[in-house]
């Protein structure tokens, strides 16, 4: 367990508590306010990116700390997107996954900079991670709504599908970058 | 026809899967020659020709989108195939030009050389031109000595007695010359007096590729913009 004591430690952890009370806030049915809250976890995390971005002087995708804490961002978007394009209007396993994700960084991976060897400094490095984490989290995302669907009367069977479309050619580009 | 078809493309999926989990556990070397024996030979190409016959006989696959994710996979397969030591033997066989399919070779600063060598087999093979080593350098990061940043090998490529190319060749930027790709893979680590490049023929490469590519358009196009709007 290593808690970070410095200011990306701070916007993690606010991060984290925003997404903790827009879950809150959406079990008890403030859609809105829950929403909100969200964006605010959101521009928090994304806070977070920039200021390790800034420190650490390269994009912020060399080392699993980086990793998570991208996705811990990428998380809202990928809600929004959801409930836009794909009209999935449950965006609350969004916020556990986001919670999910944003652990780690918090409390167990080290934010120590890291510098990459030769071998993984290649242009092709930095959208392979991304495209990769893109396609885990909206499999992610397809998996828990297949699995609410076995324990739910209502029909969550096409939207997991649909999540499945978007992430399967993700998991494609993944393999060619 | 189509039955029989059918009915043996439904078993071929999941074995292949299967095999495809057997072999993550052999471990790289293990796996490629498990996939490069001659049952599986029989099974890949077994796998081309009923790709094809599909092709003909399912007019549902002829749709752009399932037709570029076919094709794509057939070359894949194809790619693989011509890439394998059996496909270079095929190629030498019909060209009479003998082409490794990889080696390596050792080279000292301020030397040259054109000798392959292939480690599995304990063969070496002559290339068609020399590569001299001007020299080899190792940077580290600025803000931590221990820490290797780089490693880069100056080289000449010499033919009929003439540098014919200079090139710098590092880790993940490997030379391509004369059907090979040369890649950064090892070197003196007491000394730095020589250096190592893993040499790959870059032989049914660029088929693999136009596959992948072929296989990502018809995918990205059947699950984003037939798939999601029909749903």
């Amino acid at each position: 367990m290593e808690i970070k004591h410095t200011i990306l430690g701070l916007f993690i952890y606010q991060a984290m508590g925003f997404y903790f009370l827009a879950l809150l806030t959406a079990f008890l049915k403030y859609r809105k306010i829950s929403l909100f809250i969200y964006f605010l976890g959101f521009l928090a995390s994304v806070s977070a990116l920039i200021y390790r971005g800034i420190y650490v002087g390269h994009f912020p995708l060399q080392n699993l700390f980086e990793v998570f804490l991208f996705l811990g961002a990428l998380i809202f978007p990928i809600s929004l997107f959801s409930i836009k394009f794909l009209k999935t209007n449950d965006y609350i396993m969004d916020i556990i996954i986001g919670i999910i994700i944003l652990f780690p960084v918090g409390f167990i991976f080290s934010a120590q900079p890291q510098h990459l060897p030769p071998i993984l400094q290649s242009v092709l490095f930095v959208p392979h991670v991304l495209v990769y984490m893109l396609a885990y989290v909206v499999m992610a995302k397809a998996a828990l709504l297949a699995i609410k669907q076995l324990t739910s009367t209502n029909n969550y069977e096409i939207l997991a599908y649909k999540m499945a479309c978007v992430g399967f050619p993700l998991l494609t580009a993944g393999l060619m970058l | 026809m189509k039955k029989p078809v059918y009915n043996l493309t439904l078993f071929l999926f999941p074995f292949l899967a299967g095999l495809c989990v057997y072999t993550s556990f052999l471990g790289a070397e293990r796996a490629e020659d498990f996939f490069t024996s001659q049952p599986l030979v029989v099974f890949w190409v077994l796998s081309i020709i009923l790709a094809t016959i599909s092709l003909f006989k399912f007019i549902k696959l002829r749709k752009a989108h399932l037709l570029l994710i076919h094709v794509g996979t057939i070359l894949i397969i194809f790619g693989s195939m011509v890439a394998s030591e059996k496909g270079h033997e095929l190629v030498a066989h019909i060209t009479k030009k003998v082409k490794p399919v990889q080696g390596q070779m050792v080279i000292y600063v301020g030397q040259s050389s054109n000798q392959l060598y292939d480690r599995s087999k304990n063969m070496s093979y002559k290339l068609p031109f020399e590569i001299h080593l001007k020299d080899f350098e190792i940077e580290n990061y600025p803000s931590c000595n221990k820490q290797v940043k780089d490693y880069i090998s100056k080289v000449e490529i010499i033919k009929d007695g003439r540098v014919v190319k200079k090139a710098d060749i590092e880790v993940n930027h490997p030379l391509h010359y004369a059907d090979f790709h040369f890649y950064q893979h090892s070197y003196d680590d007491k000394q730095r007096k020589y250096t190592v490049f893993n040499v790959v023929s870059d032989n049914g490469l660029y088929i693999v590729f136009t596959g992948f590519g072929a296989m990502f358009l018809g995918i990205v196009w059947y699950f984003w913009f037939y798939e999601l709007r029909k749903s």
